[in-house]
């Protein structure tokens, strides 16, 4: 077989990871749909899409299962997809979309919203949880200080050149000024100010609504169209700034670009849902094992499979010590610590982050 | 393509790497830059393509001024083999050298330059790892695709910072004839070394830089008992082999 026959059929088994993570999708979103406690059956799923069912199934199904279905899939493709390009073009394998602080700044801007703008209160649902009342204040708080930190970022590149080093830095120094910041707010918090400002640090996917799906939607369609377009680009970040300058690459500008968008589109995620942890920094690692690392495929093969992962996750966490349904935070932490520990010492020796 | 370097001067911070540097390279030459560590070698050659950018002086290539070509234009024209690559990167060989094309692909690699991958590997003789991790290969083989990526970009000047350290003798030769079949063929070729044996022996021309300063140029014959000892403040005695010459060292100044 010639050398270009052997790429092809390379190429062809990448793309054909991609359909079948696809096809795992659509799986999962079955199998999520008719999960839980309502006793929704995949008969009633079908009735409902073709608008029938009862006044229950339908409730049950497009007010509560689809769009939390959906949120999970946006979000989980987000931070994957984040994931993936932070590491690429910050040359890390531990970075994530959060190494610039994001989470940091989004938890602090939500504490912000509690305790300095009351926008939390003590409500006794069926899980007896405290709830945020006024979650559009807490949003768009987290939102605004995420942008905040990320601006800091961009100060400190000018000054100092937007390498690696300089950001991953900053990040770190970035992120631990706002955990100063949230312990001060914390501890100026009356008690249910406190329980909110924790609450809301749990990555929770019971907050998805549809205006939030279709605001996520609205973000990441041009986004994930743009990280796609760049992926030669991204690819020869991973070798090196000199060489990518000698391919053409304007690398400050690649990089900068790069970082302001998956900043941009995990803050709102965590602005609506709170931070979901180790999704963004595992899945590029499970899908370069399967696929190897070239970005034009990693990108749209992290995109599907982080959106699955995560909907798999929160559906575990639904449903795993029902009725108490657990932040699915919690429990991609859970699965994702392991996970990338075997990663890692699976990967040593086998020229992988040697 | 030639290359035509007017008074360059670069520094870093302030301290100055590059002073009133001015040589020119004819098409087909093979340079060598050769010079103590810290001398400016890397630099100069980043300089030619770009890389760094001049604070004063220019580089012409082909007459027309370096800042006048596009990034893009200017990645067909000049190839880059850097001195030292991180092995973060999981990509296979194949995947590597396509990287080359990257200045002519805008989306999707075509099927001219799949073929183009492929026959560079073909005349490198890397075919039997085309598929292979490129963390897993030797240090010989790496440099060897490293090149193959450099003429995927089909330029018709190569720079290499330091192509054969962390080489065998073997693969010295091998990379070296290579670079000079390159050569003969009409591609420029502009090396930083330190092997002065090497340079002699396969280069058509040598610039020796000190203090960021050209120190002396020319063909091999400026590589004399003298301009050694001065270059590098070190005793030496060279001896002639059939042409070619071996420095032996004697000791310090």
């Amino acid at each position: 077989m010639s050398i270009v026959a052997q790429y092809k059929s390379f190429t062809k088994r990448r793309i054909l990871f991609i359909l079948i993570v696809i096809v795992l999708l659509l799986v999962v979103s079955l199998f999520a749909i008719i999960s839980g406690v309502a006793g929704i059956s995949l008969h009633n799923v079908f009735s409902v899409a073709f608008g029938q069912g009862s006044d229950f199934a339908q409730q049950v199904v497009l007010k509560i299962r689809l769009p939390r279905i959906l949120g999970a899939i946006l979000a989980g493709t987000v931070l994957s997809v984040s994931g993936a390009v932070m590491q690429s073009i910050l040359r890390n394998p531990l970075a994530s979309p959060f190494t610039l602080g994001i989470s940091g700044a989004a938890a602090f801007g939500a504490a912000f919203a509690i305790v300095v703008f009351g926008a939390g209160s003590n409500y006794s649902g069926s899980n007896d949880a405290v709830i945020v009342h006024n979650p559009y204040i807490v949003i768009a708080s987290a939102f605004a200080w995420s942008i905040a930190s990320l601006a800091v970022i961009l100060l400190i590149s000018k000054f100092r050149g937007a390498t690696p080093e300089v950001m991953i830095l900053s990040g770190i120094i970035i992120s631990s000024l706002f955990s100063a910041g949230i312990s001060a707010l914390q501890y100026f918090a009356n008690d249910v100010q406190l329980a909110s400002v924790i609450f809301w640090s749990f990555g929770d996917l019971g907050r998805a609504g549809w205006n939030d799906v279709i605001i996520l939607s609205i973000v990441l369609v041009p986004l994930l169209a743009f990280f796609f377009s760049q992926s030669w680009n991204y690819k020869s970040l991973q070798s090196g700034d000199e060489l990518a300058k000698s391919l053409g690459v304007n690398v400050s500008k690649v990089r900068l670009t790069g970082m302001v968008a998956a900043s941009l589109c995990t803050a709102v995620v965590v602005s609506f849902y709170g931070i979901i942890a180790f999704v963004g920094l595992v899945v590029p690692h499970i899908v370069r094992r399967c696929i190897g690392g070239d970005e034009q495929f990693l990108i749209p093969a992290s995109a599907v499979f982080g959106g699955t992962f995560l909907l798999f996750s929160d559906t575990i966490a639904r449903t795993i010590i029902s009725p108490v349904i657990l932040p699915v935070g919690i429990l991609t932490s859970f699965i994702g610590a392991p996970l990338f520990l075997f990663l890692l010492i699976k990967g040593l020796g086998k020229g992988y982050w040697s | 393509m030639k290359i035509q370097i007017e008074n360059i001067e670069f520094s870093y911070n302030g301290t100055p790497v590059l002073k009133n540097v001015t040589e020119n390279i004819a098409k087909g030459d093979f340079v060598a830059i050769v010079g103590p560590n810290g001398s400016g070698k890397s630099t100069l050659l980043k300089c030619v393509n770009g890389i760094l950018s001049t604070k004063k002086g220019t580089v012409l290539i082909d007459n027309k001024n370096l800042e006048s070509y596009s990034s893009n234009e200017l990645a067909k024209e000049i190839a880059y083999v850097p001195q030292s690559e991180n092995k973060a990167n999981p990509l296979n060989v194949f995947d590597t050298v396509l990287l080359g094309r990257k200045p002519y692909i805008n989306w999707k690699p075509s099927d001219s330059d799949l073929e183009i991958t492929a026959n560079i590997l073909k005349k490198l003789h890397l075919e039997h790892i085309a598929m292979k991790n490129i963390n897993k290969l030797s240090g010989g083989q790496r440099q060897c695709v490293f090149i193959a990526r450099a003429l995927a970009q089909q330029p018709d000047v190569l720079l290499l910072d330091e192509p054969t350290a962390n080489l065998d003798i073997r693969h010295q030769i091998e990379v070296l004839n290579l670079l000079k079949a390159l050569s003969d063929n009409g591609h420029t070729i502009i090396m930083a070394v330190h092997d002065i044996n090497l340079a002699s022996r396969y280069c058509s021309k040598i610039m020796m830089l000190k203090d960021g300063a050209i120190f002396a140029s020319g063909a091999k014959d400026i590589f004399t008992t003298e301009n050694i000892e001065k270059l590098y403040d070190i005793k030496i005695s060279i001896v002639h082999e059939n042409g070619h010459l071996v420095i032996v060292p004697q000791g310090l100044n």
